[in-house]
This record gives C-alpha cells, sequence and structure tokens, in this order.
C-alpha cells in the first residue's frame, strides 16, 4: 500500500471513528492493517478523539450561559462598552451559528414605518427570515395588527421578533400567530395568545435552532451500495407491499377504485423497478416515465 | 503548552486544597466539560443536540463536581468530563423518552451509578492529549487547520469541507490526513521532549 492509498483508508477510517464517537456507527475494523499501520492509526484516533465536538467555541466567560447560570460571570462585563444590547446579542447569534445566521442592518424593509415598532435588523438563515422590531409595547404581543399587515407585506419574511431595547424580552411571531385563530373548545382565540415572552437570545437562538437543517450521513454507506444481487429482497419488498396495499378498505370512491386496480398489478413489474433503480439503469425521467407506464397499464 | 498544562495541574490543586476559586476553576474545565456533554448527548441521540442542552448537562455536571470533596478526587479534571459525559447520556436517554412520551419518572435509567477510576483517568488523559494537540496545531498549514476544525472539531462532512473550500473530496481527505499524521508526529516530539525533561530533572 503506498502513502497515497494509506492515506484515503486513513482518511475513511477516522470518519468512521468519528461516526463511532458520536454513536452513529460501530467502531472502525483495523485488522486489515500491519500493526506499524495499526499504531499509527490508533494514535490518530486518539487525536481525533481529544478534538471531536470541541466546536462550537464557546463564548467569553462573562457571555458563557453557564457561568452566568452559576454566579461565576457578570454578563455586563462582557458587553462592548456603549454597545447596544441588542446588537451584541445579534453578534453572539452569528458567532453561535458559525456565520449560518446572516445579520443585515439595512434590509429592504427598513423603511417600513409601524407606530411604536422600530425596525433593527433582518437575520437570515438559508430559507428562513425574520424582521427584528424594537418596541416599547408592554406586553409586546400588543399590537399584533402591524405585524400581520407587514408579514403580509413581506412574504419572504418568515417571522417577525419584537425585542425590548434591553434585549431582556423578546416575542417571535409567525403569521399564524397574529391573527386570529379557533379552538374546537375555545371557540375564537386573539392573535399572539399563545406567545411567552422570553430573553432575545433565548427567542431567536431557540427559533434558528429548530429551522437549520442538521445533515446526517449514512453510516456505512458503502455497505449498502455494494448489496449485490437484491432480486430476491425486491421481490419480497413488492409482494408484501402491494398484498398491504391491497388489504385496505378504503370508504372514498377514488381509493376503492385505486385498489380495485391494483389486483391487476403483478408485483414482479414492481420488483424489477427497483432492481433497475438499485443498479443505477433507471433514474429521474425515466424512471417517472415507467411508473406511469406501470400505472396507466394498470388502471386501462 | 507546557505551561497550560501545569497552571491547569496547579489551579486543580489549589482547589483542592481549598485554595482555589470556582470561577477560575470553571474557566479551565468549561472546553472539556461541553465536549463530553455533546458527546453524551450524541452517543444517545446520534446526532448533533441542542446547545441549550449542552449548557443545562454542563450546569448540571459543574454543580455535581462542586458538591464532591476536592481532596478525595483523583482527578478533577477526568472527573468533570466524566460526569458531563455521563449526565450528557442522561439527557440523550430524557430527550428519547419525551419524544415518546414516557413521563413516568420510574422509566427513565438515569446513569447514577459512580464513575470508575479508569474512566477518570481516561478522560484526564483525553484532556491532557488536547492541551497538546491544541499547541500542535499552530504547526499546520492554515489549509490543514481549517479542515481539521470543520471535520473534526466540528460537526461538517468531507463533502461539505470540500463544496466550501472549492476542491474534490478527494483532495480535502488528503489533506486531513496528511494534517493528522502531522498532528501525531508533533505529540509525539512533544511527549518525548517532556520525558526528556524529567528524565534530567530526575537525575539532577
Amino acid at each position: 500500500m503506498d502513502a497515497a492509498e494509506f492515506d484515503d483508508l486513513a482518511s475513511d477510517l477516522v470518519d468512521s471513528y468519528l461516526l463511532y464517537l458520536r454513536g452513529r456507527g460501530p467502531e472502525p475494523d483495523t485488522s486489515q492493517l500491519s500493526s506499524d499501520q495499526r499504531r499509527r492509526l490508533r494514535e490518530q484516533f486518539a487525536i481525533v478523539a481529544a478534538l471531536a465536538d470541541r466546536a462550537p467555541q464557546l463564548p467569553a466567560l462573562d457571555s458563557d450561559p453557564v457561568a452566568i447560570r452559576l454566579g461565576l460571570a457578570d454578563p455586563a462585563r462582557a458587553a462592548v462598552p456603549g454597545e447596544d444590547p441588542v446588537a451584541a446579542v445579534l453578534r453572539q447569534l452569528e458567532l453561535r451559528f458559525d456565520r449560518q445566521v446572516a445579520v443585515d442592518y439595512a434590509p429592504a424593509w427598513k423603511q417600513w414605518q409601524a407606530a411604536e415598532l422600530s425596525a433593527v435588523a433582518q437575520c437570515s438563515a438559508l430559507g428562513n427570515s425574520v424582521a427584528l422590531f424594537s418596541t416599547a409595547l408592554t406586553p409586546l404581543t400588543g399590537e399584533p395588527a402591524g405585524v400581520a399587515v407587514f408579514l403580509r407585506h413581506y412574504p419572504d419574511i418568515s417571522a417577525v421578533c419584537l425585542t425590548s431595547a434591553d434585549a431582556r424580552e423578546a416575542v417571535l411571531l409567525t403569521a399564524a400567530d397574529v391573527n386570529a385563530s379557533v379552538d374546537p373548545v375555545r371557540g375564537w382565540l386573539e392573535p399572539g395568545i399563545h406567545t411567552a415572552a422570553d430573553l432575545l437570545e433565548v427567542t431567536l437562538g431557540r427559533y434558528f435552532e429548530s429551522r437549520l437543517p442538521r445533515w446526517e450521513r449514512v453510516a456505512a454507506l458503502t455497505d449498502l451500495i455494494d448489496l449485490g444481487d437484491v432480486s430476491a429482497d425486491a421481490a419480497a419488498v413488492a409482494v408484501s407491499a402491494v398484498a398491504r396495499a391491497r388489504r385496505t378498505r378504503p370508504r372514498l370512491p377514488h381509493r376503492r377504485e385505486a385498489v380495485a386496480a391494483l389486483k391487476a398489478l403483478d408485483p414482479s413489474s414492481i420488483a424489477a423497478v427497483l432492481v433497475e433503480v438499485q443498479a443505477g439503469r433507471l433514474s429521474g425521467n425515466a424512471l417517472v416515465s415507467r411508473l406511469s407506464a406501470l400505472a396507466e397499464a394498470v388502471a386501462s | 503548552m507546557e505551561s497550560d498544562a501545569r497552571e491547569l495541574d496547579e489551579l486543580v490543586e489549589r482547589w483542592q486544597t481549598g485554595y482555589g476559586d470556582v470561577r477560575s476553576l470553571y474557566e479551565s474545565l468549561r472546553e472539556g466539560m461541553h465536549q463530553n456533554a455533546r458527546r453524551g448527548i450524541q452517543r444517545v441521540l446520534a446526532r448533533p443536540p441542542d446547545e441549550h442542552r449542552v449548557s443545562d448537562v454542563v450546569f448540571t455536571a459543574f454543580v455535581e463536581l462542586l458538591r464532591g470533596d476536592p481532596a478525595a478526587m483523583t482527578s478533577p479534571v477526568g472527573l468533570a468530563k466524566t460526569i458531563a459525559y455521563r449526565r450528557g447520556i442522561d439527557e440523550g436517554r430524557r430527550i428519547l423518552r419525551e419524544r415518546q412520551r414516557i413521563s413516568s419518572l420510574d422509566a427513565l435509567e438515569i446513569a447514577t451509578t459512580l464513575p470508575d477510576k479508569r474512566e477518570i483517568l481516561a478522560a484526564a488523559e483525553e484532556e491532557a492529549l488536547h492541551q497538546l494537540v491544541a499547541s500542535c496545531l499552530e504547526f499546520l498549514t492554515a489549509d490543514q487547520r481549517a479542515v481539521v476544525r470543520a471535520t473534526v472539531m466540528g460537526n461538517q462532512t468531507l463533502s461539505d469541507w470540500a463544496l466550501t473550500a472549492g476542491t474534490s473530496h478527494q483532495a480535502v481527505s488528503r489533506q486531513r490526513a496528511r494534517a493528522l499524521e502531522a498532528l501525531r508526529r508533533c505529540v509525539r516530539r512533544q511527549r518525548a521532549a517532556a520525558g526528556g525533561k524529567e528524565t534530567s530533572r530526575g537525575r539532577s
């Protein structure tokens, strides 16, 4: 094995080891390596274990949430002298999400005029954009009509966040929160009735935490790709899926018609499609055409 | 690097003898505790945890550490990391139970057993190794450091990083392999140098 080949193999094994550390896969098998290579890799694994999951970088001690809860830090000391508390929170937000959340202090809607609302910034990440307004309203959800009009006027904005000037109270409102809703038991509910205020940092943090995608890798993907002949498995899966669909007793006429049409479907034709997809011979438009041809044949 | 490790030892020793302050202790332990809390939660959930949950776990673990008798601790650094890891596992299990709507407290299998000495020492050793590796990171090229930070310390995949860097997966993969090999050699050198100093100190 030359150096480049070993680098490739070591990198794959390091990836597997990272998955193992994070509970997403088995411990990598290094038995195919020579004892010297195994020793080198073991030392690299130890380094990987020492480094893994050290990110994201922690904030300064005075802004560390744990230190603040323990009473070991004073958040006031962390603030840049003269810095607006809302701007400080937005700076922390960018750092916390490793710049995945972008803060724009001059968004297109900056000139929006509304009583009691003062435009601050737009926080965006992927398809989510939050318009941040500062307000002196008490409670913060006191004037939802203005927010509803804003969201209708700017459909690209996913939510509006209203914050107090000191960033200690903030609410996040989506279009659903600022319009009246119907509860089966209590009837019509006032807008914003279920919205609780929290720190600006927590409110925006929770929103983006729940919206930003977490890409998950498939453990041992190579094992899945190298399945070999899957005809028998594909046939079993197709027979079972078709049988399950045939057993249903739908009430709607068009569904009954569909189930009746399934009786004419030969599961082996589905199995053949599965095998071709797995082998990489059928995909995209060709796959859609093949499935629609199957459906038309069954329906006729 | 060596001075960092010595400072941590001295700090922990001062705390064990009742002269250290808790703020400095937390400051030295917090990175390792956050790392193990994240790892504990991930171990159960098999996905990167919410940082709010990680903070909760570190808070609980640090309070638990302070409740113990410092003088009786084999390695406060290892113990802090081990407690954080275990409380992370508890938190992961709690999240799973919440998802499965099992609210009964009886159903919770909290990892209450005391961590054993071997586990604590292994965690302490990992932290000591981290101190060495952190100093060795400075000797990598900027690109090597970036790929290690993103794909080992962070949660990015090599493919994501290749896309960000505008290069191929294979090139990034080899770059990381070379970076890890460079770190391994650097750590060996540091250890050998430290071993040499210890020996000469012993002779004198």
